[in-house]
């Protein structure tokens, strides 16, 4: 697979607060589907500088995390790192407190950068637990769908690239 | 400076963060404290009720950083509570991957957040301007470490193969002779790691405390041992609450922990004062070369200790690897019997001791679980250490004395918040 044509859909969050967890919720409910050859799918966890060790190789990379938007719960919102206000640089005591826009800031010392995206989904609750929000499990058809019109819309930007060249 | 003031606020998208509050007046301390206010806690209590099986699953994901210590830590307890006693090979495939972790967390912990501050440039990003190389250089060893993660623990993050007993997926023994061949190619980039840290000026700045660590008798002790005190000895890891007596404190939602003294240290300077007669040759060479002298009592050093530590670990994954592949890699399985009764894990994770303790039913259900986490064991300490050095440096510029604070917060490495990760975003156009 050329590195242009791979797409690596990323799920992001902690599994034990309940809908900080749901980019990998997400990530288990794709496993389900049959997606495009050129499409991988991860469980990046809580993972925070290392997810950079996810990305290399891809031409695009849609993340799914809980991302406060300060909307109603279970909205789901796709924006580009671009489309954020910048944070850096920050204090910073502890690794720990590490967040996708800065591995996404450092990911741009790769050799050929890929493409990001975020698929931010508002959470409900954030607290001690295993399963997300019951409106959450609810939406999950919603945001399934829309991670999926996402792929679809990237694979065929790099097919009709393809086509191109 | 006769009066100082500071609340060094910890700007985070989360509410759970470590805050220093200083108040010195006529050049007296009257007030210092390491605030931490995130959430407490309660990990322990998704765990009870859960099967022996489960368990290990759950606390993989309490940190994404210290995912195999975690994880390694609770399979020792289990298997302490059923009494089962893994393979070797098991015990060398574990060591590995500890090894991977501990290079993958100290590279990141010393390139990325310890280094930006040599240079006063605020975060890593500030460092990538004039000394991109040195960020790139971060960045490649942290990917071989993780590299070895996936190989041994079946993905770099939260692994998978790691279970009680033994592992479900051996690594392939073509992957493992690849492997120690790309050690050893990156052997310059380690020696360029050493030269860069040897070439900063770490703060001088001495106080003697308690260090505990585990031990062994006959190896640099990171997956097992007994819990040794600088002061008074060793003792079992089933009698861990003899030793570490956590209390709470009024300004932090994190417990404390004491054990000889009102404070002690855990992590990389602890295990370099403990057991530095079992470092690799070569990582002792490395201390010496970038001037870490046996024992020390500076707990900004921590940091080069974690350098050395990084040789250490890379040296001691070759020796492992070459005893997996002459003893030739068998497929396992473990038959575990479930009944009742009480085990502890004790693991050196890169911050320091790690400890979980549970409690079984007839049934292998868990009834009772006890996790003590390094940061919280060091957070007196961390006080203790600002209480003796904030009056030796008041002569200097405010800039400075916040600069000397927080590079000493950070030498420890703390794990403030692995809890949450919420991202918070404002739109440009929004």
């Amino acid at each position: 697979m050329d590195k242009v044509g791979k797409v690596i859909i990323i799920g992001i969050g902690n599994l034990l607060l309940m809908d900080e967890g749901i980019g990998i919720h997400v990530i288990n409910e794709l496993e389900k589907h049959k997606l495009p050859e050129n499409v991988d799918i991860y469980d990046g966890g809580t993972g925070g500088f290392n997810l950079i060790d996810m990305m290399h190789g891809a031409g695009n990379i849609i993340f799914i995390d809980a991302v406060d938007t300060r909307k109603a719960p279970c909205t789901i919102t796709t924006f580009k790192p671009e489309d954020v206000r910048s944070i850096y640089p920050r204090k910073k005591y502890s690794l720990h407190d590490t967040d996708l826009l800065e591995v996404i800031k450092m990911a741009e010392l790769l050799d050929n950068p890929p493409e990001i995206e975020i698929v931010g989904i508002q959470p409900k609750t954030i607290n001690y637990g295993i399963t997300p929000s019951k409106e959450l499990r609810d939406a999950m058809p919603d945001i399934i769908n829309t991670v999926l019109s996402r792929i679809e819309e990237v694979c065929s930007v790099h097919k009709l690239a393809r086509e191109r060249s | 400076m006769h009066d100082f003031n500071v609340d060094i606020e910890h700007i985070t998208r989360v509410e759970g963060h470590g805050n220093v509050v200083i108040d010195v007046k006529a050049g007296e301390i009257r007030e210092l404290r390491l605030d931490i206010v995130e959430s407490p806690r309660f990990f322990e209590a998704m765990a009870l009720g859960r099967t022996y099986k489960e368990v290990a699953h759950i606390t993989s994901r309490i940190c994404g950083i210290c995912a195999v210590t975690h994880t390694t830590t609770s399979i020792k307890a289990i298997e302490s509570a059923l009494d089962f006693a893994p393979s070797a090979q098991t015990i060398k495939l574990r060591k590995l991957l500890l090894n991977a972790e501990f290079i993958q967390s100290h590279i990141l912990h010393v390139y990325f957040l310890t280094a930006p501050d040599f240079f006063r440039v605020g975060s890593v990003f500030g460092m990538i301007k004039d000394n991109k190389e040195t960020v790139l250089r971060g960045m490649r060893l942290k990917s071989l470490a993780n590299e070895l993660c996936a190989l041994v623990g079946g993905r770099h993050i939260h692994p998978i193969t790691l279970k009680i007993g033994c592992f479900s997926k051996n690594p392939e023994r073509k992957d493992l002779i690849a492997f120690k061949e790309k050690i050893i190619k990156a052997r310059p980039e380690i020696e360029k790691t050493v030269e860069f840290f040897k070439n900063l000026k770490t703060p001088k700045f001495e106080r003697e405390t308690e260090y505990i660590s585990l031990t062994c008798p006959d190896e640099y002790a990171l997956y097992d041992g007994n819990i040794k005190s600088s002061d008074n000895g060793e003792i079992k890891p089933a009698d861990y609450l003899d030793r570490v007596k956590e209390f709470m404190v009024r300004h932090s939602t994190a417990k404390h922990a004491k054990a000889n003294r009102d404070s002690y240290m855990v992590g990389a300077l602890a295990r370099f004062n403990n057991n530095y007669k079992h470092l690799h040759p070569r990582a002792k060479e490395v201390a010496e070369e970038i001037g870490l002298k046996h024992p020390c009592y500076n707990p900004y050093m921590n940091n080069i200790a974690q350098v050395v530590e990084t040789v250490h670990c890379f040296e001691d994954s070759i020796s492992l690897i070459d005893n997996l592949l002459s003893n030739g890699l068998q497929d396992e399985k473990a038959e575990l019997t479930p009944k009742a009764g009480r085990g502890v894990g004790a693991t050196e994770a890169p911050r320091g001791t790690l400890y979980h303790e549970h409690k079984l039913d007839d049934n292998g259900k868990i009834t009772y679980g006890n996790y003590i986490i390094p940061t919280g064991q060091n957070l007196a300490n961390i006080e203790n250490d600002l209480r003796a050095m904030v009056p030796g440096i008041l002569y200097k510029e405010k800039d400075d004395i916040i600069l000397d604070i927080e590079m000493l917060v950070r030498a420890y490495d703390p794990c403030i918040s692995c809890a949450t990760h919420l991202m918070k975003v404002e739109f440009v156009n929004g």
